[in-house]
């Protein structure tokens, strides 16, 4: 009893953790490990394929019937590195979860939130890099935006907020996936219909007439469409995304929530 | 005859047939059993031709080349021979690193019989893989419209590409430190993937880029399948097909046995 008493003056008072320095610290941690594992280098080159390969095949056929494609295609480009982005945090998720980072992160003194935190801190990060090389082809290929400075940070943030609310769910689900890699092979294909059978790459127009309602309503579309009035200055009624976004962000609070939750408890 | 050799049976050398059918046959059980394999290879092309004839379907067919469903069909086959190949090379570094090949090393085989046991697997693979598209296929037009002994053709196909493109995939995941530079891979296979007769008609690309779209290794096989099943020219897109077979394999072949070497002796 003594003993224990007489090392507990001697050592320094175990203090905790900030939340900002500890969040700082964790996200460093992601950021450096992106950039030696090379998924930072493959954050900005994947906008810059995607916008090549869907550009180079389809803009003549697209600009018989006038419009430029540049400027049509690049909110989808933007909006399929933000899934992308996500699937990549599932298994970031994932093998942190299989390494026991969490257990022992849970034994610091730091803030329960710090982790998920730091993971979204990088998950912000990624975006910023993709909207640089989204931008760089979409630039030279004739994009502009034509909007007000209001409505070009409208654009950019509707971005990352887009990317950061998906990861939220994704993040969740690849914590407490079994097999994070499965997960974000299966998210594939929800991903492929979301993108494909959007109004993304083409007019509602061009798609069969029973399939129409379901491509102008689905989220994807609605993102999509207040993008591309964002970067041309037109007019949109705004009330669809911002609820599409703010309930993706509340829907992806809650599964972080729940899963730090059920983690504590355990 | 000595008492040993009354006891204890001969350890016999396994011919090669014996031994491709019997890797052929593991690989396949293991791979059915892995989700990740059997999404890359049948859902995931299923989908994506369901989508690319949503989205693409009308506006193809009216650019005057052809109903768009055999073209997207002879994509989406490749497509799937691709991004499987890319699935199973991952677990083929779990095997090296998990020592599974190692073990295997010692077995009274032939070297080369690995290779075959797996390219072989490869085809089977894409084999099963095709028949379930063609199956999805013809619910959106897609028939076979030059006869039985061309059906067969045309499925045949998509598993010469298969063997093809297995060799540097294989090549490269045996020496390949983690799984980054086969995901790399992938990255490749995309300009494959939207570069190519089937995606757009040829004429659509811009004119310098032409002689490449329609000579990389994906454009022949699918000029080859809408030859066999909607008609056209066969027997030049078919030949391409083998002759981009065979190079492969004699490039990458020496090194995919080599790098199996060394992976299994872990040096």
């Amino acid at each position: 009893m003594t003993a224990t008493l007489v090392a507990a003056q001697t050592q320094t008072p175990r203090r905790s953790v900030g939340l900002v320095s500890a969040t700082a610290t964790l996200a460093g941690q992601k950021i450096s490990a992106a950039v030696r594992g090379g998924d930072a280098v493959f954050a900005m080159l994947s906008p810059i394929v995607f916008f090549l390969c869907f550009y180079v095949p389809l803009h003549r056929r697209f600009e018989v019937a006038g419009g430029d494609y540049a400027q049509f295609l690049m909110p989808i480009i933007f909006l399929q590195t933000g899934i992308f982005t996500a699937i990549t945090a599932t298994e970031v998720a994932g093998a942190d979860a299989r390494a026991g980072v969490r257990e022992r992160l849970m034994s610091l003194p730091i803030p329960r939130i710090a982790p998920i935190l730091g993971r979204m801190v990088w998950i912000v990060a990624r975006m910023c890099l993709a909207i640089c090389g989204g931008l760089i082809v979409g630039f030279s290929l004739g994009f502009r935006f034509h909007g007000s400075a209001g409505e070009t940070i409208g654009f950019l943030l509707l971005v990352v907020v887009f990317g950061l609310a998906l990861s939220l769910l994704t993040d969740a689900a690849g914590t407490v996936a079994a097999s994070s890699l499965a997960v974000a092979s299966l998210l594939m294909i929800p991903q492929l219909i979301l993108i494909m059978a959007s109004t993304g790459l083409v007019p509602a127009a061009s798609f069969p007439g029973w399939i129409q309602p379901f491509v102008r309503n689905q989220p994807l579309s609605v993102f999509a469409d207040a993008l591309r009035a964002l970067s041309t200055g037109a007019d949109l009624d705004p009330t669809a995304v911002i609820c599409w976004a703010v309930g993706l962000l509340v829907a992806g609070g809650i599964a972080a929530i729940a899963v730090a939750r059920k983690q504590a408890t355990r | 005859m000595t008492a040993v050799d009354q006891t204890w049976q001969a350890r016999r050398t396994v011919g090669p047939l014996v031994q491709t059918v019997v890797h052929t046959a593991t690989l396949l059980r293991s791979w059915s059993r892995d989700p990740g394999i059997v999404v890359q290879s049948v859902a995931f092309p299923a989908f994506m031709l369901l989508m690319f004839q949503l989205v693409f379907g009308k506006s193809v067919t009216a650019l005057g080349s052809g109903e768009s469903v055999y073209g997207n069909t002879g994509l989406v086959a490749l497509v799937g021979a691709l991004y499987g190949t890319i699935a199973t090379a991952m677990t083929l570094i779990a095997e090296r690193d998990s020592g599974l090949l190692s073990r295997m090393w010692t077995l009274p085989v032939s070297r080369w019989g690995f290779i075959a046991g797996r390219l072989t697997a490869e085809a089977v693979r894409t084999g099963l893989a095709t028949i379930i598209l063609f199956a999805v296929a013809a619910t959106m037009g897609f028939r076979f419209e030059q006869g039985v002994a061309s059906a067969f053709g045309a499925w045949i196909v998509p598993m010469i590409f298969a063997v093809g493109v297995a060799a540097p995939v294989i090549a490269l995941a045996t020496v390949a430190s983690g799984i980054q530079s086969v995901q790399l891979l992938g990255g490749v296979f995309l300009f494959l993937l939207f570069f190519n007769s089937g995606f757009a008609p040829v004429s659509e690309y811009p004119g310098w880029l032409q002689p490449v779209v329609r000579n990389q290794p994906m454009s022949p096989a699918i000029d080859a399948i809408r030859g066999l099943t909607e008609g056209g020219a066969v027997a030049g897109p078919l030949v391409a097909t083998i002759v981009w077979t065979i190079g492969l394999l004699a490039v990458f072949g020496p090194l995919a046995v080599r790098g199996y070497r060394r992976a299994s002796q872990g040096s």
